[in-house]
Formats: C-alpha cells, sequence, structure tokens
C-alpha cells in the first residue's frame, strides 16, 4: 500500500512536471497573428448588423452608421498591428525556465505535503476498523460495534445486559442506567437485572441509595430471597439512614449467611461493628485503615462505592454532630485522597466553625488548607 | 492513502498554480508562445488535480474515515448516504476545497473552450486566476486543512449541523458557488485586460459569456438558498437581510449591472472604465462575502468558522487582489480613449440608467450589512440593521428602475424616441392598469400599495415581451410570424425571458407580502384552527426514530374550501449527536400558493402550539427566479455569443475584410 503511494505520488509529480514542460518544448510550431481575434470580433459584429437589418431590429441608415463605426475599429486595429509588427513574439529557448519549474514543482509539492500532510497513513473507514478481527480490538471499538446494533435493533434486550456492565467498567454509569433500563423493559423484571440497576443508580448517585435503589433492592429481595447481594444493599441503607436498630440483625442475618470466601464479608463485619458501637453510645465509628484494605479485595466499583458510602455517612453524621473534630479530620483527609478539593474545601472552612479556638486543630486545618491550595497551584504547572 | 493522495493533489496543485502565476504572464509580455501555452495545460492538470482531491475527501466522508479530523467533525456513520456526500461541503474546510475546484474549473474551461481568445489575453487571464487559486489554496493547507489527520480515530463522528441536513444543502450551495467563485473570470479578464491594454469592444465581447455563466448559476443558487430557508428554518420567511444573505446578493447586484454595462462597451465601446471596474467590484463582493461568512464576525448558519487567524488571512487576501486591481486600474485608467458618444434617451443612456440603480442599491445593501459591524468593531452598541432598514431603502430604489425595464430592449442606440417606445408598450400599460383596477375591486380598495405592486409586476411580465412581439411583427399577420418569431436571436429571447422573470419573482413577492394570513393557536389532540378557508385538525402525535434522529411527528387533517381533504406532518426533531432540535414544517401546494405548517415543544399537558400560514402565491417568487435562470441560458446559448476563432492555417484576414 505505502509503495503504491509514493508510485502514484512520483508518477502524478512527473506529469505535473511535463505538463508545463511540453509546450514549452513545443513552442513556435503555431504562430497567430496577435490581432487576428480581434479581426474575428469584428468581422461578426459586421454579420450581426446585416442579420438584424434582415429582421427589422435597425433601419438601414442605422445600420450603415454601425457598419462605419465598426469598420473605424478595424482600422484602427490595422494601424496598431502595424506599430507592432516590428515587435514581433521572440522564441527564446526557455531552456532556464524550464530547468525553473521541473525543479520547483517537486521542490514545493513535496516540501509543503512533508509540513502538512501525513505520508503513508492509511485510510482507516469506519466499516473496515469495525469489522477488524475483534479479538484484537479495543474494548470501546467492540462497545460501539454493540452500540450501532442496538441503535438499529433497541428491543434487542440480551445486547443491552450485555452492554451494562462494560459501560459500569468504563465508568459510563448513566449509560450503563440507561442500558439496564432498556434490557428490563424488554426482557421483564428479574431479580438479577433489577439488583444490577440499582447498583448502577446507587452509584451513580455517589454511593447513596436513593428511593428508586430502594424500591429496586427491595423487590429484587422478595422475589429471590435467597440473594445475598440486594440484601447487602438493603442493610447498608439502613446503616446510612442511621437506622442502626435495623441495620444490626441485617448485617447479622447476612454475615451468617456469606460464603467465607465472600469478597465484602469484611465491610459487613465493620458496618456490623459501627451499628453496634453507635447503639452503644460510642463515637462514631469511620473508614478506617482495614476497611480501606478490605476494599482493596474488592472489585472496583464495589470499593469505590464502599468508600464513598462511608465518606457520606459520615459527612451526614458530623452534620448533626458538628463538634466531631476527629470526625473533621477523618472527612477532610477522606476527601483529599478521593480528590474530591472543593468539598474539602468546604469542609475545611465549615470544620473552623466548631474549632472552638482549638490551636491544635486550626494548625491541623490551615496545614491541610495549604496542602489544597499546593495542590491546585501544582496543578496549574 | 486515498486520503493522503487527495491531499498531495493539492498540494500538486498548489504547485502548478504557482507556476501558472508566473510563466504565462512573463510569456505574454516577452512574447514567448510556449509560456503562454503551458497556462492552458496547467489549468487543466490543476482542475483535475483538485477534482481528485475532492473526490478523495468525498471518499472519506462516504466511507465514515474519523482518521480525516474534518469527516469526524461533521459527519455521522448514521446519517444517510446523501447527507454523507453534502456533508463535505456543509463545512468550513470541506466548501473551501469546492471553492477552489470551482476556480480550477472555471480555469481550465477557459483554456479548454476560451479558443477564440488572443493568447495574451488568455495567458493573462489564467495568470490572474492562478494568483487567485495560490491564495486560496495557501489558505485552505495552512490555516483550514481538510485534510488534517488525527492519530487515534473516534469511532463516531460529531454529525453533520442538523438544520444543513436538508436536500437543499445538496443543491445550493454548489450552485451558489460557481456564481459566486465564477465572477472570479471576470475579475481575471479584467485584470488580464488591464495588464495586455485591451479595454475594448472585443473584450467585452469574450467576458460576455463568461460572466452570463457566473450569473446564471449565482441566480439560481441565491433562489435555492432562500428557498431552503424558507422551508427549513420553519419561519416561512422568504428572504431575512441576513448579513450571508447580503453577502451573497451583492454580487448579483454587481454582477447584474456588469452584465448590462458590458451591453454597452461591446457594443458601443463606451462605459469601458466602468465596466472594468465593475467588474473588480462583483469578485470583490464575493471576497468581502467570503471574508463575513469565513472570518467569525458573523454568527448564522453559514458561519462556520471562528478562528480569528482565517479572518486576517482572508481580509489580507482581500486587501491584496482588491487593492492591487484597483492600483493596476488607475495606471491603466488614463490610456483609456473616449468611447461612442449618445443622447441621454437611448438604449446607452437606459444600461446607465440601469447601472446608476442596480450600484445605488448594492451600495445600500453594503452599508446596512457592514454599518453594525463597524459600528461594533469601533466599541459602539451592537445593533442589528434589519427589514425595516432595507425594506425602505432598497424598495424605493428598485421601483424606478423595474419601470423602466420594459424601454429598454426598446430603445435604440445612440439616440431613441422615448414616446416611439411607449407606444409599443401600450397594451402591457393597459394590462397594469387593468391589474391594478382588478386588485382594487376585490380588496374594495383596502390595498392600495399591493394594487400598485401587482400593476408594476403586470406592467414588467408583459412589457419584456414587447421586443419580440415588435420585432416579429406578431400582431401584423401574415403566417409567417411563427417563423419569426423562431428566427429572432437567442439574447433577445434571453432578455425578453429574464425581464418577465424578474415580473413573476415581483409579482410573488407583493401577492405574499399582501394577501399572507397567518394564524398560531395552542392545540391539543382533537382540537382545530382554521386559516385562509382550510381547517385544520391536529389528530395525533407520534414519535418516529430517524437514522441519526429521533422526531416527534404531528399529524394534521386538512379539510379545504371545496370539502377535499389531506394530510400535513411537520414535526420537531432532536439530533442525537448534538442533541439538537430542529423544527421540520409541512408544507402542501395548492396552485402557485402554499399551506405551510410548522410546531413548537409539545407541553406538558400534551397541547402544542402550532403555527399557521397561508402562503399566497409564494411559489412565483422562485418560479421567476427559474425564468430568469432560463432566460440567462438561451442567452448563453446564442451562437453569435460564440465569436469563432481565426484559424491559423488560413492566413491573412486582411484579405477577406478587404472583401467584405
Amino acid at each position: 500500500m505505502t509503495v503504491m503511494f509514493w508510485i502514484i505520488l512520483a508518477l502524478v509529480t512527473v506529469i505535473a512536471v511535463a505538463v508545463v514542460a511540453l509546450p514549452i518544448l513545443r513552442a513556435g510550431q503555431v504562430r497567430i497573428e496577435p490581432l487576428d481575434h480581434d479581426r474575428e470580433v469584428y468581422r461578426a459584429r459586421l454579420g450581426e448588423i446585416d442579420h438584424d437589418l434582415e429582421l427589422g431590429r435597425i433601419s438601414s441608415a442605422e445600420a450603415g452608421a454601425a457598419r462605419a463605426e465598426a469598420g473605424r475599429r478595424l482600422l484602427a486595429l490595422a494601424g496598431e498591428e502595424a506599430g507592432a509588427s516590428a515587435d514581433g513574439p521572440r522564441a527564446a529557448s526557455g531552456r532556464l525556465a524550464l530547468v525553473a519549474c521541473a525543479i520547483a514543482i517537486p521542490l514545493i509539492s513535496l516540501g509543503v505535503y512533508w509540513q502538512v500532510g501525513a505520508p503513508g497513513q492509511p485510510d482507516q473507514p469506519l466499516l473496515a476498523r469495525l469489522s477488524a478481527d475483534p479479538s484484537g480490538q479495543s474494548i470501546e471499538a467492540l462497545l460501539r460495534r454493540a452500540e450501532l446494533r442496538l441503535a438499529d435493533d433497541p428491543d434487542d434486550g440480551r445486547g443491552w445486559r450485555v452492554v451494562a456492565p462494560v459501560y459500569l467498567r468504563l465508568g459510563r454509569i448513566d449509560e450503563a442506567v440507561h442500558a439496564y433500563r432498556n434490557a428490563i423493559r424488554t426482557l421483564g423484571e428479574t431479580p438479577a437485572l433489577q439488583t444490577d440497576l440499582a447498583e448502577a443508580l446507587s452509584i451513580a448517585a455517589g454511593g447513596v441509595i436513593t428511593q428508586e435503589a430502594h424500591a429496586l433492592f427491595s423487590a429484587a429481595a422478595q422475589a429471590d430471597p435467597a440473594a445475598l447481594k440486594p440484601r447487602l444493599f438493603l442493610a447498608m441503607a439502613m446503616s446510612q439512614a442511621g437506622d442502626f436498630a435495623d441495620a444490626i440483625p441485617a448485617w447479622e442475618r447476612l454475615i451468617d449467611a456469606a460464603p467465607a470466601q465472600a469478597e465484602w464479608l469484611p465491610l459487613a463485619r465493620h458496618q456490623l461493628e459501627i451499628a453496634r458501637g453507635t447503639v452503644a453510645g460510642d463515637a462514631p465509628g469511620d473508614p478506617t485503615a482495614e476497611d480501606i484494605e478490605a476494599a482493596g479485595q474488592m472489585s472496583a466499583e464495589d470499593r469505590t462505592q464502599m468508600v464513598e458510602t462511608m465518606v457520606a455517612s459520615l459527612a451526614d453524621r458530623l452534620a448533626e454532630d458538628p463538634d466531631n473534630q476527629a470526625g473533621w479530620r477523618r472527612l477532610i483527609r477522606s476527601y483529599m485522597v478521593l480528590g474530591r478539593v472543593d468539598e474539602a474545601r468546604a469542609a475545611i472552612a465549615t470544620a473552623r466553625g466548631h474549632s472552638d479556638g482549638d490551636a491544635q486543630f486550626t494548625a491541623y486545618l490551615d496545614a491541610a488548607q495549604a496542602e489544597l491550595d499546593g495542590t491546585a497551584g501544582g496543578g496549574d504547572q | 492513502m486515498i486520503v493522503e493522495l487527495g491531499h498531495y493533489f493539492l498540494v500538486l496543485a498548489l504547485a502548478l498554480a504557482i507556476v501558472q502565476s508566473v510563466l504565462p504572464v512573463v510569456g505574454a509580455r516577452i512574447g514567448h508562445a510556449g509560456y503562454m501555452r503551458s497556462a492552458d495545460w496547467t489549468s487543466v492538470m490543476s482542475a483535475l488535480l483538485v477534482a481528485g482531491s475532492f473526490a478523495a475527501l468525498t471518499y472519506a466522508y462516504v466511507n465514515s474515515d474519523f482518521s480525516v479530523a474534518n469527516v469526524w467533525q461533521n459527519s455521522h456513520s448514521r446519517q444517510p448516504l446523501l447527507y454523507k456526500y453534502t456533508s463535505v461541503w456543509g463545512n468550513h474546510e470541506g466548501s473551501l476545497l469546492l471553492w477552489i475546484l470551482i476556480l480550477a474549473l472555471f480555469a481550465a474551461l477557459v483554456a479548454v473552450f476560451g479558443r477564440n481568445l488572443p493568447a495574451d489575453l488568455r495567458a493573462n487571464v489564467l495568470g490572474v486566476q492562478a494568483w487567485i487559486m495560490v491564495a486560496f489554496l495557501l489558505f485552505a493547507l495552512f490555516t483550514s486543512n481538510p485534510f488534517e489527520r488525527l492519530d487515534e480515530p473516534p469511532l463516531e463522528g460529531r454529525d453533520l449541523n442538523p438544520i444543513l441536513q436538508d436536500i437543499g444543502l445538496a443543491i445550493h450551495p454548489p450552485l451558489l458557488y460557481v456564481g459566486y467563485v465564477g465572477f472570479s473570470i471576470t475579475f481575471a479578464f479584467a485584470a488580464a485586460a488591464m495588464i495586455c491594454g485591451r479595454i475594448d469592444a472585443a473584450w467585452a465581447r469574450w467576458v460576455r459569456p463568461w460572466t452570463l455563466l457566473a450569473w446564471v448559476f449565482l441566480t439560481a443558487g441565491i433562489s435555492m438558498g432562500s428557498y431552503w430557508a424558507y422551508y427549513e428554518l420553519g419561519w416561512g420567511g422568504w428572504w431575512f437581510w441576513d448579513p450571508v444573505e447580503n453577502a451573497s446578493f451583492m454580487p448579483w447586484l454587481a454582477g447584474t449591472a456588469l452584465l448590462h454595462s458590458a451591453l454597452v462597451m461591446e457594443k458601443r465601446e463606451a462605459l469601458r472604465i466602468w465596466t472594468v471596474l465593475l467588474a473588480i467590484l462583483t469578485f470583490s463582493m464575493s471576497l468581502l462575502g467570503t471574508f463575513l461568512v469565513r472570518s467569525g464576525v458573523l454568527t448564522s448558519v453559514h458561519a462556520f468558522a471562528t478562528d480569528p487567524s482565517r479572518g486576517v488571512f482572508i481580509l489580507a487576501i482581500l486587501t491584496v487582489f482588491i487593492g492591487g486591481s484597483l492600483a493596476l486600474f488607475a495606471a491603466r485608467a488614463g490610456t483609456l480613449r473616449q468611447g461612442g458618444l449618445f443622447a441621454p434617451i437611448s438604449r446607452e443612456g437606459a444600461l446607465v440608467f440601469n447601472n446608476l440603480f442596480l450600484t445605488t442599491a448594492m451600495a445600500t445593501v453594503l452599508i446596512g450589512t457592514l454599518y453594525p459591524l463597524i459600528l461594533e468593531a469601533f466599541g459602539g452598541a451592537k445593533i442589528s440593521v434589519g427589514p425595516p432598514f432595507f425594506n425602505l431603502t432598497f424598495g424605493p430604489l428598485m421601483v424606478p428602475l423595474l419601470l423602466a425595464v420594459p424601454f429598454g430592449p426598446l430603445l435604440s442606440w445612440k439616440r431613441a424616441d422615448l414616446l416611439a417606445a411607449l407606444s409599443r408598450l401600450y397594451f402591457a400599460l393597459g394590462a397594469a392598469f387593468v391589474a391594478v383596477l382588478t386588485v382594487l375591486g376585490l380588496t374594495a380598495g383596502g390595498e392600495v400599495a399591493a394594487a400598485l405592486g401587482i400593476g408594476l409586476a403586470v406592467w414588467l411580465m408583459i412589457g419584456a415581451f414587447a421586443e419580440v412581439i415588435t420585432r416579429s411583427r406578431a400582431f401584423s399577420g401574415g403566417g409567417s410570424t411563427l417563423r419569426r418569431l423562431a428566427g429572432l436571436p437567442g439574447s433577445m429571447w434571453g432578455t425578453a425571458l429574464a425581464h418577465f422573470g424578474l415580473g413573476v419573482t415581483l409579482l410573488g413577492i407583493v401577492a405574499v407580502s399582501a394577501f399572507e394570513r397567518e394564524a398560531i393557536d395552542n392545540l391539543t389532540p382533537g382540537g382545530s384552527m382554521t386559516i385562509a378557508d382550510y381547517q385544520i385538525e391536529l389528530v395525533r402525535v407520534g414519535p418516529v426514530r430517524g437514522p441519526n434522529y429521533v422526531e416527534d411527528v404531528v399529524h394534521f387533517q386538512v379539510t379545504g374550501p371545496s370539502g377535499n381533504r389531506f394530510a400535513m406532518a411537520p414535526s420537531k426533531r432532536v439530533y442525537t449527536a448534538r442533541t439538537m432540535t430542529t423544527t421540520e414544517a409541512a408544507i402542501r401546494t395548492i396552485g402557485f400558493s402554499q399551506l405551510y405548517l410548522s410546531v413548537g415543544d409539545i407541553n406538558a399537558d400534551g397541547s402544542l402550539v402550532v403555527r399557521a400560514w397561508w402562503k399566497y402565491q409564494v411559489i412565483l417568487i422562485w418560479l421567476g427566479t427559474l425564468v430568469m435562470v432560463a432566460g440567462g441560458c438561451v442567452s448563453l446559448a446564442d451562437r453569435r455569443l460564440r465569436v469563432g476563432a481565426p484559424r491559423p492555417a488560413r492566413t491573412r484576414g486582411k484579405r477577406e475584410l478587404a472583401n467584405a
């Protein structure tokens, strides 16, 4: 392909040079008197006058005057010619121009093309790209292929069910929600799909289990009491809502039913502890190092969700109990780790209002503030 | 490979254009036939190269090659095939390539069909055309390259601007561009004439078919653009005095003036300076239009480019070409001899009258277009000069011009008798009076302005054929009338048709302005409204899924005055790639009138705003322009326009002349 490209390129360039060169080389074979063309025009004009006269467009007197005028111009031309004929066309050899063009044309075209072109970059028609061997294709390309098929047949529920988790993994949460909804629309409500949709909705809501998600989890749990996932999220919803009295038995039942290798087991245990601790009157439990470690063994979306959930519940509790300085420290730190800079700033500002003149706490807040500013400044560079 | 070859072709065309802008001009100067002849060859070669380049870009569009940035930005893999083609010129870079293609095609046409031109004039014309080519090729390659590639091509394009996804766009820009850019060749002729020192009657004759060709296409293009705006933008207006419309209308006015003044120069060798100036002015208006549309000083449907560096580049092109040609003009104007003399009442006088009004009209449009921009540039208020300004200035200027049109062809050269001409127009005058009285009678005297306007239109339409009738002695009896009619020269028929078309357009404009009816109502399914004897009932609203859009189609059942029923279905479309909403009007043509329906957003309670127009005789506006175009074509087909080329083998025309 590339070789072909260069061959055609060279060929066309040679033709372009030849197109300039040939007429120069053949010069002098044909000679036309420079004023013959003008004479043709006046001859045509005389013919027209005759024609007009025939049609009666002009009177014979007008025709006579017009003829006289055309004749006068012809005479003037003849005079010009007499003056000009001394300085007839010279047959310069033109060799210099020939060489100059032969060099200039390829030089300009190749030089400019080198600057602006992408020599040898192949064509990439969409169809060819999509029908290429799927094994070598990126996940985006495969997804795009599936999307095009679904656009043709939006009632292909299995297709929607396949693409939905892919969207979720790529972080395209809204599209995942859309895909799960379409799957439910065409395949009907199954506990598994309801659970998946509700999970996607929770992720979309930043880890908070929304009303709709809650309803879906409940429906799924009712339809399939043996399924653990909806129950896990329902328990989480209770913890989030601060409904620890109900959360404790829910978590306990989950832990009992869990297979030993369940990756969410540490999370469940920790949540149970928090719930028990809170009911017993302890300080609010917060994400601990162990939690984060446990989270490390989860899948990416579970982990994100867990951390987000915890941070959200911590923020809720601090809103009710704003004098908890340790809580503020953890919240600010969590926000910074998650990269939620604006929320970190807001939290620092709120925490300042509850520092009660505690120098150590104020110093901590200042340091955090400085760190944030430094990050932002560094980001600009 | 194809895309890159297309890119290389474009660059090679630049190299050839650079050679062509020097070699033939030098050849004409030193009298080297080979240098001059090379322009013919390079013109054809450049046209082929640019055509190849255009084909390569089209190939990329049709195959959705998103590795080409331009394709990715302006098309979508799901577009219907037709719009993949039209997307090629539906954007700044692609349309610029079309610009260059037409420049190259016109040069090639002159090279191939311009055998009747003297070698030095042809060489200079092609040389000047090459200067324009070089400027625009540099502009394309370095600021707006349609072949820019992406290393990691996305999997879907951003789609063409939805309101450009329309059949009108398939036709309107290419036509408009052929006209718009076609005037470059008359500019090249003017510049070449000044370089060669051949500003004479023969020159006027040679340039006429090219002017006519460009004018025909420009007329058709503007007309199509107007119709497209009428049905696609959804508010039923056919002309908005939008700066971009004005940008194409100004070259049209100047070009029309040029067409008429070149006639005087050809027949009488008068108005030479003026004609050359008009040729320069016309193309300057084309360039100005290009600048307005592409520099980002305007925001409009057409204003695709908003990059200031492009604006500066075009401004430089504008300055160099207009300034350069005017300087050349200043250097040459002094050497021109006095042309033929004429009395004020004569064919020449009528054409001067025409030129005076057309260029003044153009000047008012220019002021109306540029004044807000200039005011804003100097920190003034942001104002918009709208239809009221143009109606107050442009309209009154047109009335005397239109009144005079039927007289023009009846006046004889040099000196004419106005009364004799009027006597041939008595029947047109009579018809106009009858028309005025009829309209006054029908409207009970309520529409005086409309009655006068319609009278003027009838005067134009009937008067346009006065010359044909007079010359063929149509009413003097005798069986040979038809034969004489057929024997009339094409250019006479062309004039008659073009002037008749003007009358038809005027009739449409007056009728629709005076007798248009509009109704707006908020309807729910089952509800109905009435406009101009038509009962419009909203039946239902149904969603429809298009290839790259979804739409809510509103189904109406319309009952006409005679009880005839038909369905109409306007819609509201959302193009998914850009999430842009468009209004698709429904239009029903009844005679020369149209019923026009468009719908607003659907409210929460299921009701929607329906706008209905009764566009009385609206089609005549565009039919008239089509007749004008037909007139131009008939005139162009007149074989007398094609002055023969001297045959080199049979030398010495002098002897034949002596015999003549």
